[in-house]
């Protein structure tokens, strides 16, 4: 049954019911109409460099491999015997010539064909057309600059498509050297309470929270704190919004240094991005440098996020209504020395990593506001509140700094709101 | 000193998909081990030696004998 969204966004007064963060059924919607059809982000290419190298993330809720095949291409497969559903790979990460699932026994090979199935002639007489039984694979795959993703849709758009105007923005983290981009370190993997769309909305538009939120954690990484926090709420910036759903923010003062420093860079990263100046801005042009390469904030559509700057690349993995999995890598220039990596590896999970000090003042947040959007019904048990509700007001997105324009008449995204169908 | 190809568990060539490791055979399907000099099973599920050939070098060329 399709969900009506309408009752529940008001485009022109920026209203949104906080039930599209808790209800069952929206998800449920969610789960087939965006992260089935969405070209969602898989990882990246160099954690995939050998033959058989393999990841194992998730697709929307759907487990999946990520492989490099013997011919060099990448494979993205359910992780899902063809036989009983069991996971075929129940590995973080590795490298494999076949994946056996560990119920039956059941071998897949990385093109995703079944190779074997035990005991073919006692069970299935011989008479099971293996060439038919192989793993279920996405409808499309492709990279862009590094970065692998894939989607469910074979009527998607092609990923450049999809991306849109959003590709130069994205161009700033993964295009500012000729050596491109590589993930240092593990993926570290949490969850936290809190609808997906409240993080993925965060990392759109709203750097509005940086200031409170995050105020105690600059204090504790810059020597000048209180010039630094005050700063924080006003620095000049740019926001950007997609049609198709892409958004982000950065700031643009005019001292890179300054800028880099008064956010609790050390010294060897500011250091780094004064020494690849001229580098970069032929390649991409002070504007973007000194803006989207170096800091803001940014989403694309629906659950792939990242931080310049911070280097913190992750996912919005969604769990439920009210539960999701982070899964974060830290990227950085392959032509950077290797102290410089080390340095922003570090500094990564010092600030944005699983208990990184800016990062557990968002999760915390994302609780307390999934919470909230929660309230006792009468008999006792849980139920959600529609925003016409008296007991609960509705979530307001009308309130950016800088907006006073006219509402936008769509609703950015794939779905529009009122047209679900 | 060669071995057959094929597991001897299930149809699987072991070059395709298993592994030599410190000598011996792994099958990367449902993983059967080997010694590979001698081509005796060592674990389960492989129940039966794989069968071994005679090889001769001459001139650096490897023959082996397949009907030994």
């Amino acid at each position: 049954m399709t969900v009506d969204l309408s009752p529940l966004i008001d485009v022109d007064r920026g209203l949104i019911s906080r039930e599209v963060f808790t209800d069952a059924a929206v998800y449920e919607q969610e789960l087939q109409q965006i992260f089935a059809r969405c070209w969602l982000f898989l990882c990246h290419e160099t954690q995939l460099t050998r033959p058989g190298d393999f990841f194992t993330t998730y697709m929307g809720e759907d487990p999946v491999i990520v492989v490099r095949r013997r011919d060099g291409t990448l494979g993205c497969y359910l992780n899902s015997c063809r036989h009983r559903g069991m996971r075929v790979c129940r590995a973080d990460a590795g490298n494999a010539k076949v994946f056996t699932c560990t119920y039956h026994g059941w071998s897949y090979d990385t093109q995703g064909r079944l190779k074997n199935v035990p005991y073919e002639r006692e069970a299935y007489y011989d008479e099971i057309d293996k060439s038919k039984w192989g793993l279920t694979e996405v409808a499309q795959l492709d990279t862009y600059k590094g970065l692998v993703f894939a989607t469910w849709d074979p009527a998607a758009p092609p990923f450049q498509d999809y991306l849109g105007d959003f590709r130069w923005y994205l161009d700033a983290l993964v295009d500012r050297r000729a050596g491109g981009t590589e993930v240092v370190g593990g993926v570290q993997r949490w969850r936290f309470k809190g609808n997906w769309k409240l993080a993925a909305e965060q990392f759109a538009s709203d750097n509005y929270h940086a200031p409170a939120s995050h105020a105690s954690a600059v204090a504790a990484l810059t020597k000048n704190v209180d010039k630094e926090v005050a700063r924080l709420g006003k620095n000049d910036g740019a926001q950007f919004s997609s049609d198709l759903g892409h958004a982000t923010g950065f700031s643009l003062g005019k001292n890179l240094e300054h800028k880099l420093l008064g956010r609790g860079f050390p010294r060897v990263l500011v250091d780094y991005q004064l020494s690849v100046w001229d580098e970069v801005v032929e390649r991409l042009g002070e504007q973007r440098f000194i803006g989207p390469a170096t800091s803001g904030h940014a989403n694309v559509f629906p659950n792939f996020a990242y931080l310049p700057g911070f280097q913190t690349m992750r996912v919005w993995h969604p769990k439920g209504p009210d539960e999701m999995e982070v899964y974060a890598w830290v990227l950085v220039d392959r032509d950077a020395p290797q102290d410089v990596k080390d340095a922003q590896r570090r500094f990564a999970q010092l600030t944005f990593g699983a208990s990184g000090a800016l990062n557990r003042t968002m999760a915390r947040t994302g609780r307390r506001s999934s919470a909230t959007c929660v309230v006792p019904s009468p008999g006792g048990s849980r139920s959600t509140t529609r925003w016409a509700s008296v007991t609960n007001g509705p979530t307001t997105t009308a309130i950016r700094v800088g907006w006073a324009g006219t509402p936008p008449s769509r609703r950015p995204g794939p779905s529009t709101a009122g047209t679900a169908s | 000193m060669a071995t057959a190809d094929t597991c001897t568990h299930e149809d699987a060539s072991l070059a395709e998909n298993g592994y030599l490791d410190d000598g011996t055979i792994e099958c990367g399907l449902h993983l059967a081990r080997f010694e590979a000099a001698t081509g005796k099973a060592l674990s389960y599920p492989a129940e039966v030696d794989l069968t071994t050939y005679a090889v001769k070098v001459e001139n650096g060329d490897v023959f082996v004998d397949v009907a030994s």
